[in-house]
C-alpha cells in the first residue's frame, strides 16, 4: 500500500525516533511512502488561534500538493496533531462546498479532498500488513507490559469520524500484541498530554502527565507506547521534572520509558538500536527492551485450551466410572441405578461446557 | 335558483377584532343567489344555532354558508343542526374559515376584511354546486383485539371483556405480564409489583371472554374500522398446551442450563425448555428452539422422556389464523435502550457491576437471583457504596434520545430507598439532571429518600473506570462547582425507554403513525389521546410514549372505553364524502388502484348498454367502507372519472374562478 | 479546597466581594451582542447547554482552571460575556474534545474556547499573556519559513515571555540525541506561503473589531 507522506515539522527533530522506526518497519512490511512536495506546517494549535480559515488553509495547501502529485493516494500524517489538522481540512472541503470555495481561494490551488488522511496506526490495521509484521518478529518482547497511549488527537473529535472508539480504542493494542509484548488495560489512554500548552501554561499541564503515569503504573505497565511525537516528547522529556517534584513530596518515582509503537515493532524485528530511534530517548530506553527479549515465555492457556482440558478431564472421569461400573456389575445388578443417574448428570455438565 | 343563506360569526372579538363583520355581511348580501345574511356574536352557542335554524326555516333556504372558525372545529356541529332542526341536507353546508386562516393571522382590518369577503364569496360559489349526500350504517364485528399483554394490554383486555365483548390478547413472549412482574416494588406506595400484577394475569387467563395467544405476532391487518381482518402467527411452542400440566419436570432435567434468563435480565440462567417465572401465564413450559439441543442438533430428547403428559412435540409448527375484529388496542410497550453500545465512557458493558435499573429490580426482588439480597453480579458481595445515574440515554440527543423517560426520576428514588433500606450502612449517591416528581405522593417519596440518606448530586457522570476493584465515577456537582468522584462498588444506570423492536413493522401492518422518536402517535395530543388517525385503532400504555404504571393503567382503561363505545354501538356511520367513479368516463386503467393508500379501489367487469350495444368493460369500483376520502385517486385519474363527493371538481373550480375573477 | 470556597470562586474573582450579588439587569447590552457574534463564530448555541457538567468532570485541565468549561457557557447564558472572555479557562483548553464527545447536547466547547481566545486576543485582555504570544511567535515562524522550527520557536518564546529557562534543561540532551538539528527543509514556494499567512492573519485581525460593541467593551 502506498501513502503520500506528510512528515510534519517534528519529523527530523523531536519526532526523529518515530520517523526512523516507522521507516524501518514500513520498508519490511510493504508500506511505501511518497514524500509530498512543498509541504508546509499544519499550523498546530496556533492556526486556530488566528482564525478558523487559517487553521484549515495551512493543512489544505499541503493536501492540495499531495493531490496534485499523487491523486487519490491516502495521505499519511505520523504526527497525531498534524493528522487532526489535515483530517479536519480534508473533511471540511469534502463535505462543505462553501468551505471548499473559501479554502481553495485562500490557498490559491484547487483541492477536491478525494484522498483520505490517515494516522500512523491505520496502515497497520491491514490484515496483510499484520501478517507481515507477525512473520518478521524474530526477537519477541516477551510479556513486556505496555500501556498503549492514544492521546486525544487520534480518536477525537467525533466530527473527524475517528478510526477507533474514543473511550476505549483497541487498535494499537492489537498491533503491539503482535510483537509478543502484553498490552495492559488502563483507563487514561485517550486523555490529553497537554500538547503545546506545556509551553504556554506549563504549570497547569503538569498534572495531566502525572495522572497518565500513575494510572499506567497502577495497571502494571512497564512502558508506554504512543503514536504521536508531541505526546512522546511531553511524556519522555517531562517525566524527569515530574519525578523530581514527586521526590520532594516524598512520593515514589513513576518514570518509565515511552516508546513509539513502531519502535517496539522494529525492536521485535531485531532492528539495530541506533537505526530504530531507541538511542534518541530522554529516559534510557534500550535496557528494558533488551531485558524483555531475554524473559522466559510463560504460556497462559487460552480459554479454548482450558475448555479442551476440561473436556479431556471429563472423558477420563467417565472412562473411570465405566470401568468401575464394569467391575461393579460382577457384584450385582442392584447397584446400577445410582451410577447411571450420576453419569447422566455429568454428561449434562459436559454438554453445557460446549456452549 | 338556489336560495343561499350566509351567517357571519363575530366570535366575540376573535373575528370582529380584525375583520369588519358588518362589511362582510354587506358584501355577502350582494353575492349571487344569496337571499339571507345575518351576523351573530357566537354562532356556535345555543341561541346562535337556534337563530340559524329559524332563519333557514322561515326563508326557505336550501344552501348554507357559515363564516366562522375552522371546519375542524364546528362543521360536525352545524351539520347536525341542519339534519335535526331543518330540512336542508347536512352536506349543503360550507364553512368559510375566517378565524384561524384570517382574523388570527392578520393584525389589520384593512387586510382581514377583504380576505374574509373573498373567503365567503368562494364558499358561496362552492355551496351552490353541492349535492345532497347521505350516510349509511356499516355493522361492527363485536370483538376486540389487544396487541401486547403487558399491564396495559391486560387492563384493556379485562375492561373490554368485562363489558361483555370477546377479546383476543396477543403477546409475542411466552408469558403475558410484560415488564411489570420483573419489578420489585412500585412507587410511591411500595406495594409488591408482582403481587398486584400476577392476579391480573390470572384473571385475564381465567376470563371467559379473553383468549390469550402467546408467542404470537400480528402479521397482517386488512379491512377497516369495525371489520378488521387480522392474521396472527402463533409460533411453534413444541409443547402441547392442552396436555402440559406445567409440572416443570422437563425444566429440571433439561441439559441446557446456561442460557441467560431474560426475566432475570441475564443475572441468572434458564433451561431450553422453560417457564420464565413461576407465576407465568399460561403456566406451561415452552421450548426455545434457538437453544434446544434436540431442535438444533437432533440429539437429546430428555424432556420428551420425562414428560408424563406426553406434551412435548418436537415437530410442532407455526399456526397462522385470520379472524375479524371490530376494534384494535395497541399496547406493545417499551424496551430499555441498549446503553452498552452508546456509552463507552461508562465501560460499554465491560464492567459487570455497572447494571441497568431493571437488573437492580431483579437483584432486590425476593424471587430474583439473589433472593432479595443486594449482591453485586461480579462477586456476589454486598456493595457498600452505590452510585445511581439518571438520564442514561434520556435527554441525550447525541448518544440516545432527546426526550425525558418520565418514570426514571421516581424509580431512581425508589432504588436509592430500597438500597439504603436493605444495606443500612451503605452509601448511595444519585447523579441527576432534574428531579421530576410530579404525581400524587411522588415528591413526598423523593423527600423521604433524601431523609433516608441518599446524596443527590446535580450533574452527569462523565466517566466510570475501574481502579483497585472500585468503580470510580467522576462527575461534576454543579451546585458546588466541584468535580467529584465516588469509588463505587456497584453502579445503577437508569436507562431510557425506547420503542420496542418491531414497532415500525407493526405501525405499517396496522397502518398507524409513529413520531420522530418511534412511539405511536395519538390522533390529538390533548383531545384524542388514545385514538390513532386510523379509526378503530387505539393506544394504551408506553406504546404511545414513556409513562409510569398508574398512567399506563389509566390510559389502558381509556383505550378500552373507546373500544367498548364502538363495539356497543354496533355500527358505524359511513362517511359520504368519498370517491365516486363515473363509469361512463372510466377507462379501467387502474391508476387509482395503484395510488390508493387504503386499498379501497379495485377493478371490476361491468356490462352496460353503450350506443345501443351491450359492452363489457373493466372499470374501477370503490369500497365505501375503506375509502377515507383523501382524493389521491381523483388526481391520478386521467379521464376525470374519479370525483370526490362533497369536494367535486365543479365546486372547486367555482371557488377558484370566484377568487380569480372577483 | 472546601466546596464553599469553590462556590464563591467566581464571585470573588468577578467582584472582589464574596457576598455581593451580581445584578443581571445592569449588564450592558453590548455584552450580549459580542456573545452572539463569538458564539456564531464558534457554531455554538449557548441555549443548548443544560448545565449537566459532564464536560467539566471529564476535562483534563479543570483542576488548574479558574472556572470550569461548564461555567464558561453558564456565564454566557447569564449575559456575563466579558467575564467569560477574560477568564483563564479558554487558554487552558487543550482542545482534546473529551467534552464534545460526551456532551449530550453536542455543544462544541473546544470551538467556543478557541473563539473566546481569539476575542480576548483582539481585545488585548488575554488572561494568559503567554497564549497569544505563543500563537504569534509560532505563526511568525511559519510565515517566514513555511515550516516551524521548534528550537527557534522555544528560544523566541522564552525571550519574549521572560521565562528564560523554561524547558532549557532538556536542550543539551536533545542536542546529544540529535533532536535539535533537523534537515533544514523549506518548501520551494515559502514566499507564497508567507504571503498567504500574512493575508489570512490580517483578515482575522480585521474581523469583529469594527463594531461599536467591541469599542464599548474596550472602554470598560
Amino acid at each position: 500500500m502506498r501513502y503520500a507522506n506528510f512528515p510534519g515539522c517534528s519529523a527530523k527533530t523531536t519526532g526523529r525516533a518515530y520517523t526512523e522506526s516507522f521507516g524501518y518497519v514500513a520498508e519490511r512490511v510493504g508500506i511505501q511512502l511518497d514524500d509530498i512536495p512543498d509541504w508546509i506546517c499544519c499550523g498546530a494549535s496556533a492556526g486556530a488561534g488566528a482564525s478558523d480559515l487559517l487553521a484549515d488553509a495551512l493543512p489544505a495547501r499541503s493536501l492540495a500538493h499531495a493531490e496534485a502529485a499523487y491523486g487519490d493516494e491516502p495521505v499519511l500524517a505520523l504526527c497525531a496533531g498534524c493528522y487532526r489538522n489535515l483530517r479536519h481540512a480534508q473533511l471540511r472541503v469534502r463535505d462543505d462546498a462553501a468551505a471548499r470555495a473559501q479554502i481553495e481561494e485562500a490557498i490559491g490551488m484547487p483541492y477536491a479532498a478525494r484522498a483520505d488522511v490517515v494516522n500512523g496506526i491505520e496502515p497497520f490495521l491491514d490484515d496483510d500488513v499484520q501478517k507481515a509484521v507477525s512473520a518478521q518478529v524474530t526477537e519477541p518482547l516477551n510479556g513486556l507490559k505496555v500501556a498503549c497511549y492514544y492521546g486525544c488527537a487520534l480518536v477525537r473529535p467525533r466530527a473527524l469520524k475517528p478510526f477507533d472508539d474514543d473511550e476505549n480504542p483497541q487498535s494499537m493494542e492489537r498491533i503491539v500484541a503482535l510483537t509478543g509484548a502484553e498490552p495492559v488495560a488502563w483507563e487514561r489512554k485517550t486523555e490529553c498530554c497537554g500538547a503545546s500548552h506545556h509551553t504556554s501554561v506549563p504549570g497547569a499541564m503538569a498534572p495531566l502527565i502525572e495522572r497518565l503515569f500513575e494510572d499506567a503504573k497502577a495497571h502494571g505497565a512497564e512502558a508506554i507506547a504512543t503514536a504521536c511525537p508531541l505526546c512522546q516528547l511531553n511524556l519522555d522529556m517531562r517525566q524527569k521534572d515530574m519525578d523530581r517534584r514527586r521526590a520532594a513530596a516524598g512520593k515514589e518515582p513513576l518514570g518509565m520509558p515511552v516508546y513509539y509503537f513502531t519502535e517496539l515493532i522494529a525492536a521485535s524485528f531485531g532492528g539495530p538500536v541506533d537505526q530504530i530511534g531507541l538511542t534518541r530517548h530522554f529516559l534510557p530506553a534500550e535496557a528494558l527492551i533488551a531485558e524483555a527479549k531475554k524473559r522466559e515465555v510463560k504460556h497462559e492457556p487460552t480459554p479454548e485450551e482450558l475448555r479442551a482440558q476440561r473436556i479431556a478431564e471429563a472423558k477420563r472421569r467417565k472412562q473411570e466410572r465405566a470401568a468401575a461400573q464394569a467391575a461393579g456389575n460382577a457384584d450385582g445388578q442392584a447397584a446400577q441405578a445410582q451410577p447411571t443417574a450420576a453419569a447422566a448428570q455429568t454428561k449434562g455438565t459436559e454438554a453445557s461446557d460446549h456452549e | 335558483m338556489s336560495r343561499i343563506g350566509v351567517f357571519v360569526c363575530r366570535c366575540g372579538t376573535n373575528i370582529a377584532g380584525t375583520v369588519d363583520v358588518d362589511a362582510v355581511a354587506q358584501a355577502a348580501s350582494l353575492m349571487p343567489n344569496v337571499v339571507y345574511v345575518d351576523t351573530n356574536k357566537y354562532t356556535c352557542s345555543d341561541p346562535g344555532q337556534a337563530s340559524i335554524a329559524e332563519a333557514i326555516n322561515e326563508n326557505n333556504l336550501d344552501h348554507v354558508v357559515i363564516a366562522s372558525c375552522s371546519p375542524r372545529m364546528h362543521e360536525a356541529l352545524f351539520r347536525k343542526l341542519l339534519a335535526e332542526k331543518t330540512n336542508v341536507n347536512p352536506y349543503q353546508l360550507e364553512i368559510a374559515n375566517i378565524r384561524e386562516q384570517c382574523s388570527w393571522v392578520h393584525k389589520d382590518k384593512a387586510i382581514g376584511t377583504p380576505k374574509a369577503i373573498e373567503l365567503v364569496a368562494m364558499a358561496v360559489a362552492k355551496v351552490d354546486s353541492n349535492v345532497d349526500l347521505h350516510t349509511t350504517q356499516i355493522p361492527v364485528t363485536r370483538r376486540a383485539l389487544v396487541i401486547g399483554a403487558g399491564i396495559a394490554g391486560i387492563q384493556a383486555a379485562l375492561d373490554i371483556a368485562d363489558a361483555g365483548f370477546p377479546v383476543t390478547l396477543v403477546e409475542r413472549e411466552t408469558t403475558i405480564g410484560g415488564k411489570m412482574p420483573m419489578l420489585d416494588k412500585t412507587f410511591p406506595t411500595m406495594d409488591c409489583s408482582a403481587c398486584i400484577c400476577t392476579p391480573k394475569m390470572s384473571e385475564a387467563a381465567a376470563h371467559p371472554n379473553i383468549t390469550i395467544k402467546t408467542l404470537s405476532e400480528v402479521e397482517k391487518v386488512e379491512g377497516y374500522v369495525g371489520n378488521f381482518d387480522v392474521t396472527i402467527r402463533e409460533k411453534a411452542k413444541y409443547v402441547d398446551y392442552d396436555k402440559c400440566t406445567g409440572c416443570g419436570q422437563c425444566e429440571e432435567k433439561c441439559p441446557q442450563r446456561k442460557i441467560p434468563s431474560e426475566f432475570n435480565q441475564g443475572l441468572s440462567f434458564r433451561t431450553a425448555v422453560y417457564k420464565p417465572f413461576p407465576q407465568a401465564v399460561p403456566s406451561k413450559s415452552t421450548i426455545d428452539p434457538a437453544h434446544c439441543r434436540m431442535l438444533t442438533k437432533g440429539t437429546c430428547g430428555v424432556c420428551s422422556k420425562v414428560c408424563q403428559a406426553g406434551a412435548i412435540n418436537y415437530d410442532d409448527v407455526d399456526r397462522v389464523t385470520t379472524e375479524r375484529y371490530g376494534a384494535i388496542v395497541v399496547a406493545t410497550g417499551y424496551e430499555l435502550i441498549n446503553w452498552a453500545n452508546i456509552y463507552p465512557e461508562y465501560g460499554g458493558g465491560r464492567y459487570p457491576d455497572v447494571i441497568s435499573g431493571l437488573q437492580f429490580e431483579r437483584l432486590v426482588n425476593a424471587s430474583g437471583p439473589t433472593e432479595g439480597h443486594v449482591l453485586r453480579p461480579s462477586d456476589r458481595k454486598e456493595p457498600k457504596t452505590v452510585v445511581i445515574i439518571k438520564c442514561v440515554g434520556s435527554r441525550d440527543p447525541h448518544k440516545g434520545v432527546s426526550y425525558c423517560s418520565r418514570a426514571c426520576c421516581m424509580y431512581a428514588a425508589k432504588h436509592a430507598h430500597q438500597y439504603l433500606d436493605k444495606v443500612p450502612d451503605g452509601r448511595c449517591y444519585v447523579f441527576y439532571m432534574d428531579v421530576r416528581c410530579a404525581g400524587k405522593g411522588y415528591d413526598e417519596f423523593y423527600m423521604r429518600t433524601l431523609q433516608d440518606g441518599a446524596i443527590y448530586l446535580h450533574g452527569r457522570v462523565s466517566r466510570i473506570y475501574e481502579r483497585d476493584g472500585k468503580l470510580v465515577c467522576v462527575g461534576e456537582d454543579t451546585l458546588s462547582d466541584q468535580v467529584v468522584s465516588v469509588n463505587a462498588d456497584m453502579v445503577v444506570l437508569e436507562t431510557a425507554m425506547v420503542p420496542p423492536e418491531g414497532a415500525g413493522t407493526l405501525a405499517t401492518t396496522v397502518n398507524i403513525q409513529r413520531g420522530p422518536e418511534g412511539w405511536f402517535t395519538e390522533a390529538h395530543p390533548k383531545l384524542r389521546p388514545v385514538e390513532t388517525n386510523t379509526a378503530g385503532v387505539y393506544l394504551a400504555g408506553t406504546a404511545q410514549g414513556p409513562k409510569d404504571i398508574p398512567d399506563t393503567v389509566a390510559q389502558a382503561g381509556a383505550a378500552a372505553s373507546k373500544a367498548i363505545g364502538l363495539l356497543c354501538r354496533g355500527y358505524i356511520q359511513s362517511n359520504p364524502m368519498i370517491t365516486h367513479i363515473d363509469t361512463a368516463k372510466c377507462s379501467g386503467c387502474g391508476a387509482c388502484v395503484d395510488i390508493c393508500p387504503y386499498g379501497a379501489l379495485s377493478l371490476v367487469e361491468m356490462t352496460a348498454r353503450e350506443n345501443s350495444r351491450k359492452v363489457t368493460r373493466v372499470v374501477a369500483e370503490v369500497n365505501a367502507g375503506l375509502c377515507q376520502g383523501c382524493g389521491a385517486c381523483t388526481v391520478a385519474c386521467r379521464p376525470g372519472a374519479a370525483d370526490l363527493l362533497g369536494f367535486g371538481d365543479e365546486g372547486i373550480m367555482q371557488e377558484v374562478e370566484t377568487y380569480a375573477y372577483r | 479546597m472546601s466546596s464553599l470556597f469553590l462556590q464563591c470562586r467566581y464571585r470573588v474573582w468577578r467582584t472582589g466581594d464574596a457576598m455581593r450579588p451580581i445584578n443581571l439587569s445592569e449588564e450592558p447590552a453590548t455584552q450580549a451582542q459580542a456573545a452572539k457574534r463569538v458564539c456564531a463564530e464558534a457554531g455554538v448555541n449557548p441555549a443548548d447547554c443544560y448545565q449537566c457538567g459532564k464536560c467539566a468532570a471529564g476535562c483534563p485541565v479543570s483542576e488548574s482552571a479558574d472556572i470550569s468549561c461548564r461555567q464558561v457557557i453558564r456565564l454566557i447564558q447569564l449575559g456575563e460575556f466579558d467575564a467569560a472572555v477574560t477568564s483563564r479557562m479558554p487558554w487552558l483548553c487543550v482542545a482534546c474534545g473529551t467534552c464534545l464527545a460526551r456532551c449530550p447536547q453536542s455543544v462544541d466547547l473546544p470551538a467556543l474556547n478557541a473563539a473566546l481566545c481569539r476575542e480576548a486576543a483582539r481585545r488585548g485582555c488575554a488572561a494568559v499573556k503567554e497564549g497569544p504570544l505563543f500563537t504569534d511567535i509560532f505563526l511568525d515562524n511559519v510565515q517566514k519559513r513555511g515550516v516551524m522550527d521548534e528550537t527557534m520557536l522555544a528560544a523566541r518564546f522564552n525571550l519574549s515571555s521572560g521565562h528564560l529557562f523554561q524547558d532549557a534543561g532538556g536542550a543539551p540532551t536533545m542536542m546529544a540525541r540529535g533532536l535539535l538539528s533537523g534537515d533544514g527543509y523549506r518548501p520551494s514556494d515559502a514566499a507564497e506561503v508567507g504571503a498567504m499567512i500574512e493575508r489570512l492573519r490580517a483578515q482575522a485581525r480585521a474581523a469583529g473589531a469594527s463594531d461599536d460593541e467591541t469599542k464599548e467593551a474596550q472602554r470598560l
